[in-house]
């Protein structure tokens, strides 16, 4: 197996997996085991977000893209809001023909909304799925915060298409960070007072001041 | 803030300074005084194991509460095991088995959630020998634990935990850390499992002669008790064994 394919667990082929375990004990560590899988598997391929039929979620949400950088985004598939479990998705294993029945992954993301671990990209329309954080907002704060720091960019004003995109943040976890999610940490660290976003007359994103 | 001439610079970052000197002062005293409460706590916990080493011997219940404080704070529960009497001349030998006995004590526990308490003794073998390679009190024995050192450190282990044993399902054997029995028909199940995976309602029904009610109130328990993982996927609920979660397929 090349080290650029996910290596799953071996209770991914365990047939149980798939179903919502009647005992309460082995359903919390069954949680548990598909939260730590779902982080793992994001990590390792960089999905910043799914959509909740677990499939990597290329569409952007109801906040314009309004980024200057004319990027190319991979989208826009339709997402189903039934959950319709198709190809690609974590929650479904074909070499075992088992798949998670919709209650049951429910049950999964709000153990991993409880933990902190991912959250709804709108709370009041699920169709636009999930951000997963294998790190949390404040680490991810922390991560971009001290490349900033690293790199004596203090005082300079940069575009969020030069965060995310750029060559210089090539070697960076945060290379290629959805842009929604960006957004949610750099109010952190407005917040924190270490960032100003500068917007347009029109409110759009024009750049970030880092302090 | 206020900032005028070159001076003011100085200044300013002469008290960050300060500052940090005095935050890690602050820090290094507090981890001292943490250290020193960690070891007085480690010195009461020893010291109470051998005031009480005879009760902890006797009553499980208490010899399990024990244990998981001791582990938790990295005193050696086992200590108390071997006599008395030759306490000073423990072999090395009997450290290594000691020290092994620990580990399984500790699969056991961080495990039994996933398996209901009953684990194949080949797996837990497996385990410790992958990662005897990161835990330096085990290094020795990297990739050399054989099944039957595991059996050895479990008759080790029966002094301070009697819950933990070895038991036969079918031809295999495993490590139950869980104080219930199996009936005659649950080891069959487990067997049955064991082989091919899983079992089902018809299956035992078909194959042993079960009614019914006999087959349904025996996995239920199974169940219960965590021991097997429940698949519904086909038109019969089928019922796996534990122990094929790490299987690779």
């Amino acid at each position: 197996m090349s080290s650029n394919t996910f290596k799953y667990p071996t209770i991914y082929n365990f047939p149980p997996f798939f179903t919502k375990q009647p005992n309460l004990q082995t359903f919390q560590i069954q949680l548990q085991i598909w939260q730590d899988l779902i982080l793992d598997y994001c990590k390792f391929y960089k999905i910043w977000s799914l959509s909740i039929n677990g499939q990597p979620n290329t569409t952007t949400t109801s906040i314009t893209d309004d980024d200057d950088d004319g990027e190319e985004d991979v989208d826009n598939d339709d997402i189903d809001i039934d959950v319709d479990i198709s190809k690609n998705s974590i929650f479904k294993n074909d070499k075992i023909e088992r798949y998670a029945k919709s209650d049951f992954i429910l049950d999964i993301i709000n153990h991993m909304i409880k933990n902190g671990k991912c959250e709804w990209i709108d709370a009041n329309n699920h169709k636009f799925g999930l951000f997963i954080y294998w790190y949390t907002l404040e680490e991810w704060a922390d991560k971009l915060y001290d490349w900033i720091d690293n790199t004596g960019q203090n005082n300079t004003v940069l575009t969020l298409y030069e965060i995310r995109k750029s060559e210089l943040t090539e070697n960076q976890e945060f290379n290629n960070i959805n842009l929604n999610l960006l957004i949610k940490i750099l109010e952190i660290l407005v917040k924190l007072n270490k960032a100003l976003i500068l917007k347009d007359d029109s409110g759009s994103i024009v750049g970030v001041k880092f302090s | 803030m206020s900032r005028k001439g070159l001076a003011s610079f100085e200044n300013h970052s002469s008290q960050q300074t300060k500052f940090q000197n005095l935050g890690q002062q602050l820090l290094r005293s507090q981890h001292e005084e943490l250290e020193t409460q960690f070891q007085v706590f480690q010195n009461a916990l020893t010291a109470f194991k051998e005031q009480y080493s005879a009760e902890i011997m006797e009553n499980p219940k208490f010899r399990t509460e024990f244990s998981e404080i001791c582990i938790s704070f990295g005193v050696d529960p086992l200590i108390v095991s071997t006599d008395k009497n030759k306490s000073n001349t423990t072999s090395e030998t009997d450290d290594k088995y000691n020290h092994l006995a620990m580990r399984i004590f500790e699969i056991c526990q961080l495990t039994k959630s996933l398996n209901g308490g009953i684990i194949p003794i080949a797996d837990m073998t497996r385990m410790i020998n992958n990662e005897a390679g990161v835990d330096p009190m085990m290094s020795s024995l990297h990739n050399s634990i054989k099944e039957v050192d595991v059996q050895k450190a479990i008759s080790n282990l029966k002094n301070i935990g009697g819950e933990i044993q070895m038991i036969k399902i079918g031809s295999s054997n495993y490590i139950k850390s869980i104080p219930q029995e199996l009936n005659s028909d649950q080891s069959i199940i487990l067997a049955t499992c064991e082989s091919i995976g899983h079992v089902s309602v018809n299956l035992l029904r078909d194959n042993f002669g079960w009614r019914k009610i006999r087959c349904k109130s025996n996995l239920e328990e199974l169940v219960s008790n965590g021991l097997v993982w429940v698949d519904e996927f086909g038109n019969e609920k089928l019922y796996w064994a534990t122990s094929w979660i790490n299987k690779e397929l």
